[in-house]
């Protein structure tokens, strides 16, 4: 289905920033078998379409030319019939071909779906519940056991070639969860629920952001992917069973204390601990995530910043400023900082 | 100037009735327009009731049937009298004009008395959950709509006795029951739509 | 907003024979409106209302635009520090509302307004108070959102406003009930603007003018009327369930209790599908009034365009879905709407190719209306292809929400509405002011507005590939989208440019543009034979229209229609088959219409605190449409006799009728 590689390497050419068409969320760059047949089809029809709008436009400036025949000339021109009825003509042959081309298109259309759908009817390997919160995304792997689910926030590991059911749900608005890398878009809506399939056919790291207007930090509501090898993504889900390790030093000692007395579980949960508030982010392997709130590289200052006022990095977030002291909150930090 | 092809149309009449006038135009697009509205609230209810798994949904009781049917055997019987008065518009005949509006109006005034009794018989508030919120909204606009077409009446029926009896105040109280049996044609599927469409189960 | 002073030229009509002369002095006295700021904001004449109104659409096009560079500028850098998210997400939103509400809908209405009784050949519009109506609504309107905007209480949740973001939960706080009250404003000025073209349309055109001489601006106004009337209820509706949710308590959209949140967006998308069209459909009508003056010859396939446009409309009412496919719609219903939407590309290529076969028929010349056609040609064609691919479901839940969309929606919108307007804007200029307007500035302002164009929507088709969603108020260094965000931003920059230098254009043609007479580019239509401007009564005579092209073929020996009254506001009313019909006289400039608009904003702004609004506003606008309807006095010989004063015979309707 694939459209001529001259155009492809056109296309790619034109994507001023070159680097970022083999970035971590180009659509075009299928790594999933959703995003792979859509890409497909995006060539076809972009290959198509791009001849007919070349074509249209050298109508255009084919009768421009045509037409300037003598501009100062201010009387009518009167088309011969025989000229009328030659555009006629040829007016009605390039809607046939326009009709054409549109059927085309809808049994390409209609092929993908039906390709894509069928991935649906495969049993899942993994089913993860996403639920979208204004703004983070909360994602819990289901298991037969209950005690093995695991919950994480912001991220999701897959094991590379699985079919991955995912049920989406939405605690507050719409949201919209898109990974381009892998799949299209599908809505988060208060009321309904709705299922969706990944397949995964290569490794790496995606990145995902929330597609549907969500309110004040709908643009930092990103999720990260990473696909691994059924080994890598079994390891990392026995990790992310554990609960939380016992610290071990004194500051981190400290640090649970104050977790745990202080104001964060009334939000927080910590599996291994008395935190178990559950309108944020569960916290058991903070440390092991890519970004705090999903915007900021999780570093050890800016941890420290966001538990200090997470308002300055993500306006308008569901974290309130807190006022520990300069003890508590380097305590604190430290103790998340061991949540791997 | 002579020299030109004139048509003379001094000798065409100078007020016409139905599609023939601007007004009649006028009110009809008005009503194709109310009458989408009301359709698309026909339809969201529908919607609704096709997401839920029992309607009225739980614990709401079924409207009382009776409160609607006779209002809307009233609303019917006022067809009468309005096409009496526009019979009567169209004539010119001012005294006849003048009786119909009076009994529209009585009779109008008799349907609201009804409607309000229905209200009293729905056991929902519009706050109660979706099936009250689209049941009132759709009683609320037809009854907006009755209410205002009350009103206008009764002004048309006072313009006539305060003697304005140009030939076009006879052109607009026959386009006002245009707007007149809109009232009443559209509160059929909203009847069969509140009142029994529900007792189907 | 009052013409060039006159004198110097352009204006009054030649004066012909002594007769006419004097025929002009009585038709002037009776249409007239009166002197002074009373009679200014009281006057129903067509022209004046047509003439403000598309002053203050340009005035909102101007603050949206405004808007726009402001987000431009916050985008043109990664984690961008000129606006906040909060603000972010109102200027957004009163941007796309702004366009689509407050300009590109009325723009198009407010020219149907100006131009249809001239092309159909009439004094007047129908219904003139309405006509003034619509405008102070659409007036007080924007006034209102633009005072709460500066207020901070400027809408915040998309032009679209999905629930429940936009409901009681997620939007306390008065930011959405503004933006449903313009809603109400909005819309009751598009209705009432319909209900007058398409009865103008209907009934008032010239004796003559039958079904298949309309000129093809007068069908796109009168498809695009049909469209609004059956469209716009629709969004009145989901304004209302929103607006009693949030006040009132009801649960439309509240899923705990019953309610979906989906039911919004059907039926916001049965009206916003549509309304693109509404912005398109008369978009194209002014390409088909530009082309026969500059191609010499009249639109190849006057037949098939009507066609189209009304094939245009009926597709166009059942393709809402796709705006809704990442909803998790059955893929059955899907697949439906996917055919649905392709289809509409043939009426459109039929049209698209219809202009071409004409250009390549004709003599071309090259004036700034006809570049401006050209530069719709090519935009158009683009944005409508990248709407094709979007058609399809799994292609478009890629895409969709994302910047891919938005290169779209600006190609079709300005590059299929805003360029044919200011095509528009240069074609009747001469008609509207009496002069010319500058052609070297034009031509400047197309090449500012085409290069600008392309450098700030075209890298967003890219950018949407790459995976930047919309509505977003910042991004990361490391997402690679910065080059093109810039680039974007600086073609706003450019375009803006291009724009400013057709406003400077006007305000210098005004002054000192070369006077323009009847017809200066020798188009076709009626209005082209009536002076420019045109006089407050339009035609000296109601011409008798023999041809299509009357512009081109009515000379002074062209019949016309005498009887009708000089000395009263009367107008000729035609039959379907534009046969003469009736005589009717139409109404006095009036204040009310002004009162009752003023009557009707108070409760659209009052129904953002209270549900009393309701019965408040009921009285209040009772008190102004009484004011409105209140028969004239008693001896008016204007007025046919009273009932007692007529004869059997005179009450007897139907005189003979005039044949032509
Ligand atoms: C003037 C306004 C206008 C016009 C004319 C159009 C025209 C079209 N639009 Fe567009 N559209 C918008 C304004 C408009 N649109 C807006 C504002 C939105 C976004 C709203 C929002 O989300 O905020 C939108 C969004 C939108 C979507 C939803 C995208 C999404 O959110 O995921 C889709 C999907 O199908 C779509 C499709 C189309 C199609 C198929 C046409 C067709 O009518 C185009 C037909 C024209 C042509 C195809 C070109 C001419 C034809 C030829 C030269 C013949 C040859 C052609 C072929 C062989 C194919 N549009
Ligand atoms: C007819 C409709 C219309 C028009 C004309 C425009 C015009 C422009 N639009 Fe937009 N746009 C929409 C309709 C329209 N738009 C809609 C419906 C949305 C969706 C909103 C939503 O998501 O809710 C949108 C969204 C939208 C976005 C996406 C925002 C987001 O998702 O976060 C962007 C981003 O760049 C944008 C940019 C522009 C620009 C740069 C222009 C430029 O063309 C504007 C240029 C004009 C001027 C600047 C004013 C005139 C110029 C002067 C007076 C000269 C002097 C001024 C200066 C030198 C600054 N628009
Ligand atoms: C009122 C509820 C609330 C309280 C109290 C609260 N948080 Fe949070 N927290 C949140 C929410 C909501 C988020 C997600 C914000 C977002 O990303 O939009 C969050 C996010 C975080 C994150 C980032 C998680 C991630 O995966 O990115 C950390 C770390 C965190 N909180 C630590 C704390 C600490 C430490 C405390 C106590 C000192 C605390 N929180 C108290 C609500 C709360
Ligand atoms: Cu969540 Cu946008
Ligand atoms: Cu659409």
């Amino acid at each position: 289905m694939s459209a001529s590689p001259i155009l492809r390497a056109a296309v790619i050419a034109a994507c001023s920033a070159a680097v970022s068409c083999t970035g971590s969320h180009h659509m075009l760059d299928g790594a999933g078998e959703h995003a792979r047949r859509v890409a497909e089809l995006w060539w076809l029809m972009f290959g198509v379409l791009a001849v007919v709008y070349v074509l249209v436009c050298a109508a255009i400036v084919a009768a421009v030319v045509r037409g300037r025949r003598s501009p100062a000339d201010l009387r009518m021109v009167a088309a011969s019939p025989a000229q009328e009825r030659r555009m006629i003509i040829t007016v009605s042959a390039t809607v046939a071909a326009t009709a054409v081309i549109l059927f085309a298109f809808l049994v390409a259309t209609y092929s993908t779906s039906d390709a894509l759908s069928s991935l649906a009817r495969t049993p899942a390997d993994v089913t993860i519940k996403i639920t979208g919160q204004q703004w983070w995304w909360d994602v819990e792997y289901q298991d037969p056991v209950p005690s093995n689910t695991v919950t994480t926030a912001n991220l999701m590991h897959i094991p590379v070639g699985r079919t991955v059911q995912l049920i989406l749900v939405s605690a507050d608005v719409i949201h919209s969860f898109w990974v381009p890398n892998l799949a299209g878009k599908k809505d988060l809506i208060p009321g309904h629920q709705n299922t969706m399939w990944l397949k995964a056919e290569r490794t790496g790291r995606f990145e995902g952001l929330c597609g549907e207007f969500c309110g004040l930090q709908h643009a930092n509501m990103r999720l990260t992917v990473v696909v691994q090898s059924e080994q890598d993504y079994q390891a990392w889900l026995q990790s992310q069973r554990l609960a939380a390790a016992e610290p071990s030093g004194d500051l981190e000692r400290r640090g649970r204390e104050v977790f745990v007395r202080g104001p964060c579980v009334m939000c927080h949960s910590i599996r291994g601990t008395d935190a178990a508030g559950f309108v944020a982010p569960d916290l058991t392997h903070v440390a092991s995530r890519p970004r705090i709130g999903s915007t900021v590289p999780n570093t050890r200052e800016h941890l420290l910043r966001w538990v200090r006022d997470s308002q300055e990095i993500k306006p308008g977030n569901r974290m309130p400023p807190l006022a520990l002291s300069h003890e508590d909150l380097d305590a604190v930090v430290a103790y998340l900082e061991t949540l791997k | 100037m002579s020299t030109r092809d004139q048509i003379d149309v001094s000798v065409l009449p100078r007020f016409t009735f139905g599609p023939r006038g601007l007004m009649w135009w006028g009110v009809a697009s008005f009503l194709a327009i109310e009458s989408t509205m009301l359709g698309i609230c026909l339809v969201s209810y529908y919607y609704l009731r096709d997401r839920a798994f029992e309607w009225p949904l739980a614990p709401t009781m079924l409207p009382d049937l009776l409160a609607p049917t006779v209002g809307l055997l009233v609303l019917l019987i006022s067809v009468l009298p309005m096409l009496y008065t526009e019979r009567a518009a169209k004539r010119l005949d001012t005294a006849a004009t003048i009786r119909g509006h009076v009994a529209c109006v009585a009779i109008g005034l008799l349907i609201i008395a009804a409607r309000v009794w229905e209200f009293r018989g729905l056991h929902v508030g519009w706050d109660t959950n979706v099936y009250g919120s689209v049941v009132w909204i759709i009683i609320g606009v037809h009854s907006y709509h009755l209410f205002t077409e009350v009103m206008e009446t009764t002004v048309l029926g006072l313009l006539f006795m305060l003697g304005h009896t140009h030939p076009k105040l006879f052109v607009d109280a026959t386009d006002n029951a245009l707007y007149w049996y809109f009232i009443v044609i559209i509160w059929v599927p909203c009847y069969v739509t509140l009142f029994l469409v529900p007792r189907l189960g | 907003m009052r013409p060039a002073p006159r004198g110097s030229g352009p204006s009054e009509p030649a004066a012909r024979t002594a007769e006419e002369a004097s025929l002009h002095q009585e038709l002037q006295e009776t249409w007239s409106r009166d002197p002074g700021l009373r009679g200014w904001l009281a006057s129903n004449d067509h022209k004046d209302i047509g003439r403000r109104f598309i002053v203050t659409a340009l005035i909102f096009f101007v603050l949206g635009g405004l808007l726009a560079f402001l987000m431009r500028l916050q985008l043109a850098h990664p984690n961008g520090t000129v606006l906040g998210p909060d603000l972010y997400n109102q200027i957004f939103t009163m941007h796309g509302t702004t366009m689509m509400f407050l300009f590109a809908i009325p723009v198009m209405e407010a020219v149907g307004i100006y131009l249809v009784p001239l092309m159909v050949g009439t004094r007047a519009i129908a219904f003139p108070r309405l006509a003034s109506f619509s405008y102070w609504i659409f007036l007080f309107g924007g006034v209102a959102l633009y005072t709460f905007f500066f207020l901070n209480i400027g809408p915040d949740a998309g032009w679209f406003m999905y629930t429940p973001l936009s409901g009681p939960e997620f939007s306390p706080g008065k930011r959405v009930d503004i933006w449903s009250q313009l809603i109400n404003f909005t819309e009751i000025s598009a209705l009432s603007a319909s209900i007058e073209l398409i009865v103008t349309t209907f009934k008032l055109r010239a004796p003559g003018m039958s079904i298949n001489r309309i000129p093809l601006l007068v069908w796109a106004m009168l498809v695009t009327s049909f469209m609004v009337v059956f469209a716009m209820p629709s969004v009145m509706t989901a304004s209302l369930f929103l607006t009693t949710d949030r006040l009132v308590g009801t649960h439309f959209y509240n899923a705990a209790e019953g309610g979906d949140p989906l039911l919004w967006q059907h039926v916001f998308w049965f009206f916003a599908h549509p309304e693109v069209y509404i912005i398109f459909v008369p978009a194209t009508g002014f390409v088909s009034s530009i082309l026969p003056a500059f191609t010499r010859r009249p639109v190849f396939g006057y037949t098939a365009l009507v066609l189209s446009l009304i094939a245009t409309v009926f597709i166009g009412f059942g393709l809402w879905v796709h705006h809704m496919f990442a909803t998790g719609i059955p893929q059955l219903g899907a697949s439906f709407f996917t055919a649905a939407t392709m289809m509409i590309a043939i009426p459109s290529g039929i049209q698209v190719f219809c202009w071409i076969a004409s250009i390549w028929s004709g003599n071309l010349r090259l004036r700034t209306p006809m570049l401006f056609v050209l530069g719709f040609l090519f935009l158009f064609v683009l944005g409508g292809l990248s709407g094709v691919m979007q058609a399809s479901v799994p292609l478009d839940l890629q895409v969709h929400d994302t910047y891919f969309v938005v290169a779209h929606f600006h190609y079709v919108l300005i590059g299929g509405a805003v360029f044919p307007l200011f095509g528009a804007l240069y074609f009747w200029f001469p008609k509207v002011t009496g002069r010319m307007p500058g052609e070297k500035m034009g031509k400047l302002s197309f090449a500012l507005m085409f290069v600008g164009f392309n450098l700030t929507f075209f890298p967003m088709h890219v950018l949407g590939l790459e995976g930047m969603p919309r509505r977003v108020y910042t991004y990361l260094p490391e997402t690679g989208w910065a080059g093109e965000n810039l680039l974007a931003t600086i073609g706003a920059i450019t375009l803006a440019t291009g724009f400013l230098v057709t406003l400077v254009n006007a305000w210098w043609s005004i002054r000192h543009g070369a006077p323009a007479g009847e017809n200066p580019w020798d188009a076709d239509t009626l209005e082209w034979t009536t002076p420019s401007p045109p006089p407050a009564y339009n035609f000296l005579h109601v011409p008798v229209v023999d041809s299509r092209e009357p512009g081109w073929t009515r000379t002074s020996a062209s019949p016309i229609v005498t009887g009708v009254r000089s000395d009263c506001r009367e107008v000729l009313l035609t039959s379907l088959d534009a046969e003469p019909d009736s005589l009717m006289e139409l109404p006095n400039p009036s204040i009310w219409p002004m009162v009752t608009a003023m009557a009707a904003g108070t409760t659209f702004v009052l129904a953002c605190f209270t549900p009393w609004a309701v019965p408040i506003g009921t009285v209040l606008g009772g008190i102004g449409l009484i004011g409105w309807a209140w028969p004239k006095s008693e001896d008016d010989e204007c007025e046919p006799p009273r009932v007692e004063d007529m004869s059997e015979q005179e009450k007897k309707e139907g005189a003979p009728r005039v044949r032509l």
